[in-house]
């Protein structure tokens, strides 16, 4: 296998180039600057998503969800809002738009709605054993950083299809990681594009941080401890199902990893029932 | 007018009223003015400015002097002054700002500082306004044309880097293509020399592809090389290129290698792809590959297609082996040269026999004591359409060993009878191979022919070679002797050729022997063949045959061969073989 020579391409440059990709997803930047900035009130938060009548619909199912168990219904964004907060609303409001944003990837290289749900495994996993984390994590989830940990997978399938799925190939017949293939094909991997991506679109950043810093945790300069979560969280929804030895054969065994993220294996048999009811709920993100 | 397009936001860092401006403002025909405390201009103009490409507005700031308030308050604004979306002006209504007053305001991001004496905004202050306005404006053009020539510069390199990829890659397995391929095998065989090491290439073919493209429809071609593809890929350390040269073929490049690594690489991928198991859906059949391998010394090759060329002979080797097999290419492989020339002849041959497009050249042999022309050899061509030269008949070895030497034997006697029996005066010599008398078929096919034409049986000499009689002698002996008794003659063709001729040349019932052209050649520099030559005609004579010389090229040989009593004489001295026959002595030919 060989590298593109000749043609030098950056990660930048699959934004750059693309209306789509180099402006950040609307109502989350106007939420950010709303949240951001002292004087915003939940009113005018709640305005702002309501004038988006499907963004409404797709948070108000999520909020009642099983994913988040809240006592009572709500029925408003104004009542998500306080209920669920600023930065969870937000946060909620980011992974939506960018769900959105890439529902038109090429379907013949990766089926997006299935693509998704690993990523929501992975998601629901890590927000877990954030929880029984010794000693535990920023109250701020790790939901939204597992849910978006591969976006520059998607960002290079829509750009560049062709060598995307190469390196799709090579990683799959030579069962090597598909970050290592992207690197010898494309001569960066999803990681440094979703890191891109984030910066450009003004994502927290503790999502920044884990985007880019979850394929190798023990380099990343910050949020080590999360990248190496979801880590582990990525590898366990490989199983592809929630049974707990499935979970902890994919989950593998490297004892640094485990410990970098503060858990251990047993934490991962613990949340597996729990994940699985979350996941279902969290599915109306999707549709 | 600029100014009534422009939002103008107002505040004061000092307490002080802005009405005296707004109104001066609003006199100057300004629109869209906003009084706001200084403390909320950021949240304002972030909600209205976030996005990129807004119009601009202009911010005044008020203060009695250019103090650290007001620097502060500037500083506040920096971003938006930075991300050109806002155009920032001083007004200064206390003490006029001095030099370096300027400066300070400069630096903290003012474009201009107005003196408002006695609250009255100085002379040409809109015109000053507005150009603020515009340097701004200006600005914020310049950077969205940056900006787009930025996108228009990474969506090239975009696509770029997509040709680039499609021009190099195969797009049905995503392997490299043959132009890519050949690029990297010239550069590695260069690198090879440079450096001193060898490399080796493997060439892939899928055995009885066309059988399983067909079998199961549109469509399972693909699939099965994909699958061959990918069992590449599973099987080849990454650091190899791996590409898909043309339709099931598919190279392997290894540099800095030797055969033994090279061949068990190979036979480890013939392993892997014969393990495959049928699925019975888009694979029927047990998949097989044959690898042809070479290892080019360090420069020892001149470049890619030479050495693709040496592991496609070997691929082609390891294929005539049976498939699924895997064959190392060596220069010294014989059996690959025969087989290259063979596999070239195949066509043609089959070809020339179904559309009976052979045909006969005659060359004539001089009866040298009457000084005429006795008869002619017949001697078979194949057309320069089909890869003849019309001077030789080297594909015979081909056919031989192709197994067709019987049919052209059989189309050899045919065609020579109808020809004696269109000409009347002539006699002819017809050469047959050994597998002839291996044929139950030639002596009837004589009989009836012959008792059809009706034409004189001694008009037909058949020629054997030695070796050829030698091979299945008694059988060959017996078949000639029928011959015989129907009345046609016969010549031992190549006589010396053989070597252990002597013993049996005695018991070979034949009437002519025909002196192996290598030593005729040889007589007029080697006197060693005039004297092997001289005695296989005492021989000959002795044993009551006549004896013929071949290959004679001129009138020295003639004259030395005429000399030692040599009964017939044929070669391009005597004349060449032509498709027509025109009768005629030799010396009226000089």
């Amino acid at each position: 296998m060989k590298g593109p020579d000749g043609v030098e391409l950056k990660p930048e440059d699959l934004l750059e180039g693309d209306l789509s990709l180099a402006s950040p997803p609307e109502v989350y930047a106007r939420i950010r600057r709303l949240v951001d900035q002292p004087g915003g009130t939940v009113g005018r938060v709640a305005e702002l998503i309501e004038r988006d009548p499907a963004l409404t619909a797709r948070l108000l199912r999520v909020a009642n969800s099983a994913f988040f168990s809240l006592a009572q219904p709500v029925a408003t964004i104004h009542d998500a809002v306080t209920l669920l907060g600023w930065r969870e609303l937000k946060n909620l409001v980011l992974a939506t738009e960018v769900i959105q944003r890439f529902e038109s990837v090429p379907p013949e290289l990766v089926d997006i709605y299935s693509w998704w749900h690993e990523s929501l495994r992975c998601a629901v996993l890590a927000r877990l054993l954030a929880r029984g984390a010794q000693p535990p994590f920023d109250a701020e989830g790790l939901f939204i950083p597992a849910l978006l940990h591969g976006i520059g997978h998607l960002v290079i399938y829509t750009r560049i299809p062709e060598l995307g799925r190469k390196a799709l190939l090579e990683s799959r017949y030579r069962e090597r990681p598909l970050h290592e293939m992207q690197r010898a094909v494309i001569g960066f991997d999803y990681a440094e594009v979703g890191a891109a991506l984030a910066g450009r679109w003004h994502f927290p950043p503790l999502v920044r941080g884990v985007i880019g810093g979850h394929v190798a945790p023990e380099l990343s300069a910050e949020f080590r401890a999360e990248s190496a979560l979801v880590q582990v969280a990525l590898s366990a929804s490989r199983a592809g199902s929630f049974d707990p030895v499935a979970l902890l054969a994919a989950a593998g065994k490297d004892q640094a990893l485990w410990r970098m993220a503060r858990i251990r294996p047993e934490d991962l048999v613990a949340v597996a029932v729990e994940a699985e009811e979350a996941f279902h709920g969290a599915l109306g993100l999707f549709h | 007018m600029p100014l009534a397009q422009t939002a103008i936001y107002l505040t004061d860092t000092t307490g002080e009223s802005t009405d005296w401006l707004h109104h001066w403002l609003l006199g100057a025909g300004a629109e869209g003015i906003h009084p706001i405390p200084t403390g909320e201009l950021p949240w304002h103009l972030r909600q209205d400015f976030g996005r990129e490409g807004e119009s601009v507005s202009l911010v005044l700031l008020l203060t009695q002097k250019i103090d650290d308030e007001f620097l502060l308050a500037c500083r506040y604004l920096l971003p938006f002054v930075e991300a050109d979306a806002v155009g920032l002006v001083g007004v200064t209504c206390g003490e006029a700002p001095d030099h370096d007053s300027i400066r300070n305001a400069e630096a903290a991001g003012c474009l201009d500082l107005l003196h408002a004496e006695e609250r009255s905004p100085p002379e040409g202050a809109l015109a000053r306004l507005r150009m603020a306005v515009n340097l701004v404006r200006e600005r914020q053009l310049r950077l969205s044309r940056e900006r787009m020539y930025k996108a228009q510069l990474a969506q090239r390199r975009v696509a770029e880097a997509r040709l680039h990829y499609r021009a190099n890659h195969d797009e049905l397995t995503d392997l490299a293509n043959r132009s890519a391929f050949e690029r990297a095998l010239d550069i590695a065989l260069a690198e090879g020399k440079r450096r001193s090491y060898s490399t080796a290439l493997l060439y892939v073919d899928v055995d009885r592809f066309k059988l399983h493209n067909e079998a199961v429809g549109h469509g399972a071609g693909d699939h099965l090389l994909q699958l061959i593809a990918n069992l590449l890929r599973a099987n080849i350390p990454p650091e190899y290129l791996v590409a898909r040269l043309g339709s099931d073929e598919f190279a392997i490049l290894v540099p800095g290698t030797d055969g033994i690594e090279a061949r068990a690489l190979a036979e480890r991928l013939r392993a892997a792809v014969s393990a495959v198991e049928p699925d019975g859906r888009e694979l029927i059949y047990h998949v097989g590959v044959s690898i042809g391998v070479t290892v080019m010394a360090p420069g020892a090759t001149r470049g890619a297609s030479q050495a693709l060329a040496q592991a496609e002979q070997a691929c082609y080797v390891a294929k005539t082996c049976g498939g699924n097999a895997v064959h190392q290419y060596s220069d010294q492989d014989e059996a690959l040269h025969q087989m290259h020339e063979d596999m070239c002849w195949s066509q043609p041959i089959r070809r020339a026999l179904a559309e009976n497009r052979f045909f006969l050249a005659f060359q004539p042999i001089l009866d040298i004591a009457r000084d005429r022309i006795s008869h002619y050899e017949a001697l078979i061509r194949i057309p320069t359409a089909l890869g003849g030269d019309g001077e030789s008949a080297r594909f015979l070895m081909a056919a031989e060993r192709l197994g067709l030497a019987r049919q052209i034997d059989l189309w050899m006697v045919e065609n020579s009878i109808r020809f004696l029996e269109q000409n009347g005066e002539i006699s002819l010599g017809v050469n047959l191979s050994s597998h002839a008398f291996q044929e139950a078929s030639l002596l009837p096919l004589l009989e009836n022919r012959l008792a059809a034409t009706a034409i004189a049986p001694e008009r037909l000499t058949f020629e054997i070679t030695e070796t050829a009689a030698i091979m299945n002698f008694a059988q060959t002996r017996e078949l000639i002797g029928a011959i015989r008794k129907l009345g046609c003659r016969f010549a031992l063709d190549d006589f010396g050729s053989g070597f252990s001729s002597y013993s049996y040349i005695k018991q070979f019932p034949v009437d002519m022997l025909k002196i192996d052209g290598s030593f005729v050649i040889g007589m007029r520099t080697d006197p060693r063949d005039q004297t092997i030559v001289k005695s296989m005609v005492d021989i000959g004579h002795g044993l009551e045959k006549e004896v013929v010389a071949e290959f004679i090229e001129d009138e020295e040989t003639f004259r030395l061969l005429a000399g030692m009593g040599v009964d017939y004489a044929q070669g391009y001295f005597i004349g060449r073989p032509t498709p027509e026959i025109a009768p005629r002595r030799r010396k009226e030919e000089q």
